[in-house]
């Protein structure tokens, strides 16, 4: 299926479910059914084509199609979950908007382009975070504080690509610095990195539960592909000598990672701990920029798909424990695991999937940013920093160990509620009552089942969302191999034998790598279309794409990001 | 240098001037309108006539997104930290520096008309988007924010492809309808277009 229907299905969501946000059942119900429609069309979404809108065009990579088809299916749980817990939906419109702007960002050849969309995005969806402001209430200067961030991350991202848009020139040592140091500013910014992470620490709080996974995991992670993908093509190809710069954002996130274990440690607020759980996340991407490998480019590229599933699933425990007991404070919280075990189960699973196992692709993604970015020694000190705040949810778990608190014996547990049995209804004649009044009593009493087990129904929800990324990084979705196939770029290279009918999972993909760079997208004039549509289309067409389907092993220069039309397609 | 190209870098960059000098909200906007508009213009060779169209709504529907919550509200604001006549200065003087500095980058494939508007328009941004405690100007600042960098990047890089262009239009367009919409909830809540205190502690959030 074409990637156009899925951003017309995303959007159409989007304002469907903003236009009615007066009628929250029905809102609630076109959520469910536009996301469930996304992840339809996301899975059945074929790597290996492009979209080409005017002289722009947007390319379908494995990689993409996983993320859209992860986003897709952690955002229908995360509406599934709010509608359980709270009866309304809140997320929705920001959601569909960051699973369309994800699409366009990861799928534009112009990386500049792409990272302006999510920017649009993230500015639109930040304002979610701004939903309940009362008088007196400081949610509106977060959001502001939001928008912001958002704007001089735009900035910086784009003055950093402008610096070395041109990949393949030989550029002077300084320019290639300031662009770099540039971008990693840009990059600390978004992802919250110490010490600028007031503004991410305060809209964790203060934002709907269910919006975090978006403000703070799959908007920022979506941008910081881009601009690692940046690095990666326009940078990494040049080898350059950036004396002891790169040591200044390993030595920041290095930094995150422990000032967040001890922020996590400290805090009694769940809340705040998921919003340091999602900062220290980030730290990753940081340390990816340190590292000045492609082989950290490529795990990073793993790593921050995980990361907004493992937020989600964690966002979800969050708001169950708290819609159900009436608390988010840990020390009130005695015995909660005894009144909510799947819960628990879900939150062992977020929490493995987060740090990973021996194996696990989270794991190895982790443990190779650090030591490639860090040393094998001060690499796995900082992996063993982060590690620390697992003792702050061992206390979490500790304390819901104990006997019932009086507060978690007030609220509402999981133990499954069955409604009362039917009324002995009969028909006029003492036989069977007719069908249709048996309906509606069966309907009835299904609604009052759910009504009764909403606890019981959001933890499993939770449990399915903690089991995404833990199948993940078990290997399902070959996520290692979708991260390291090539990004799409708009340099034109010329492609030996372009073979639009075979995909990447028919042939290896190559790593990133200088001297392995991706061929560029199809140009409208030289790449063979099956369909028979080349040349300057003015509506929306689909063609396969070699870019990701056959890369060239050896490309003559290496292409990045570029805006000059002079090398566009 | 083309002459277009120069005077849409200074009428852009005597747009943000005043828009860092006004106290008037309205009159903030309208020079933000302005500038908007003439920032696609500071390019050699000009961008496409349906590039230039796109960002010519999106400057239009940025103003008048930015103009929604002055109907509401006294248009009247503070000044600046500085006065706004010493800022406004200062942004003159980073159009002159940007002039000057363009010729001689060595990495500049566009017009040092660019590099000379990017600065005045980043700086002005820049500087409103830090010191504004009002919805009107903080859409003001994050609109030249973006332009100012994306006329950096034209400087740098020649002009910008159509994607990009589509991008930053619609960039423009989301943070001036977020900027509007936090101006009118701040009318809503306080009765005016100022935020309010800032919290500074954590524990007083949520």
């Amino acid at each position: 299926m074409s990637l156009l229907l899925f951003l017309v299905l995303a959007l159409t969501g989007a304002v469907v479910t903003l236009a009615t946000a007066r009628w929250p059942a029905a809102r609630g119900t076109l959520a469910l059914l536009a996301s469930a429609a996304c992840v339809v069309v996301a899975y059945r979404l074929d790597a290996g084509t492009a979209v080409h809108l005017g002289d722009g065009s947007l390319v379908v990579t494995h990689y993409l199609r996983l993320w859209l088809l992860c986003a897709s299916g952690a955002i229908l749980l995360l509406v599934l979950a709010g509608l359980l817990l709270s009866g309304r939906e809140r997320i929705a419109p920001a959601a569909l908007l960051t699973l369309a702007a994800s699409a366009v960002g990861l799928a534009a050849p112009d990386l500049a382009a792409g990272l302006l969309v999510l920017c649009g995005a993230a500015a639109v969806a930040g304002l979610v975070a701004a939903g309940r402001v009362a008088e007196g209430s400081p949610t509106l200067r977060v959001a502001v504080d939001a928008l912001r961030v958002t704007v001089v991350f735009a900035a910086l991202g784009l003055l950093g690509v402008a610096w070395a848009v041109e990949p393949g020139v030989s550029l002077e040592p300084t320019t290639v610095t300031v662009a770099y140091l540039l971008v990693a500013a840009a990059l600390a910014l978004r992802v919250g990195s110490v010490p600028l992470h007031l503004p991410a620490a305060r809209l964790a709080v203060s934002a709907p539960r269910g919006a975090v996974p978006l403000l703070l995991g799959w908007l920022p992670a979506a941008a910081a592909v881009v601009l690692l993908a940046w690095f990666s093509v326009t940078v990494l190809p040049l080898q350059p000598d950036l004396g002891w710069w790169p040591a200044l954002p390993t030595a920041l996130a290095l930094l995150t990672l422990a000032a967040t274990s001890i922020a996590i440690l400290v805090q009694d607020d769940l809340g705040h701990v998921l919003g340091y759980m999602a900062i220290q996340g980030g730290a990753f991407a940081l340390l990816t920029m340190g590292a000045l490998d492609a082989a950290a480019a490529v795990e990073a590229r793993t790593w921050l798909l995980i990361l907004p599933l493992t937020l989600a699933a964690l966002a979800t425990v969050v708001l169950l424990i708290e819609r159900a007991f009436g608390s988010g404070r840990a020390v009130e919280l005695r015995g909660w695991i005894r009144r909510a075990p799947a819960t628990a189960g879900a939150l062992v699973l977020a929490l493995v999937a987060t740090y990973g196992l021996p194996g696990m692709a989270q794991f190895t993604a982790r443990q190779r940013i650090a030591e490639l970015a860090a040393g094998r020694p001060l690499g796995l000190v900082g992996l063993l920093a982060a590690a620390l705040a697992l003792l702050a949810w061992a206390r979490v778990a500790w304390i819901g160990l104990q006997p019932v608190g009086a507060i978690v014996h007030e609220g509402a547990g999981e133990r499954p509620a069955l409604p009362p049995g039917p009324d002995q209804a009969s028909g006029p004649a003492g036989g069977p009552p007719p069908i249709a009044p048996r309906l509606l009593g069966l309907l009835a009493r299904g609604r009052l089942a759910i009504e009764l087990n909403r606890v019981g129904l959001a933890a499993l929800v939770a449990l399915a969302l903690a089991l995404l990324p833990v199948a993940l990084g078990i290997g399902a979705g070959h996520l290692a191999d979708a991260a390291a196939e090539p990004i799409p770029t708009p340099i034109a290279t010329p492609s030996p034998s372009p073979s639009p009918s075979s995909s990447p999972s028919a042939s290896p993909s190559p790593s990133i790598s200088p001297s392995a760079e991706p061929t560029a997208e199809p140009t409208a004039s030289s790449e063979p279309t099956p369909s028979g549509s080349p040349g300057p289309s003015v509506g929306p067409s689909e063609t396969p794409s070699p870019s990701s389907a056959t890369p060239s092993p050896v490309a003559p220069s290496p292409p990045g990001p570029s805006t000059s039309p002079s090398v566009g397609p | 240098m083309s002459l277009v190209a120069l005077a849409a870098a200074l009428v852009a960059t005597i747009g943000a001037a005043f828009a860092v000098r006004t106290t008037d909200a309205r009159l903030a906007a309208l020079a933000t309108s302005l500038c908007l508009l003439m920032a696609p213009l500071v390019a050699d060779p000009l961008p496409d006539p349906l590039v230039l169209a796109i960002r010519l709504v999106a400057a239009i529907v940025a103003g008048y997104l930015l103009l929604l919550p002055v109907r509401r509200a006294a248009p009247l604001l503070g000044a600046l930290r500085l006065g706004g006549t010493a800022e406004a200065g200062f942004v003159v003087a980073a159009f002159a520096v940007g002039l000057l500095a363009g010729p001689v980058a060595s990495q500049a494939q566009g017009p040092a008309t660019a590099l000379a508007g990017g600065f005045a328009l980043l700086l002005a941004g820049l500087d409103l988007l830090a010191f504004v405690e009002d919805g009107v100007r903080l859409g003001t600042g994050a609109t030249l924010t973006l332009s100012g960098a994306a006329l950096v990047l034209s400087a740098f890089a020649g002009t910008p492809s159509s994607a990009f262009q589509a991008g930053l239009g619609l960039l423009l367009v989301a943070v001036a309808a977020a900027a509007a919409w936090l101006a009118l909830l701040a009318i809503g809540t306080r009765g005016e277009l100022r935020f309010g205190a800032r919290h500074r502690d954590l524990r007083d959030v949520g």
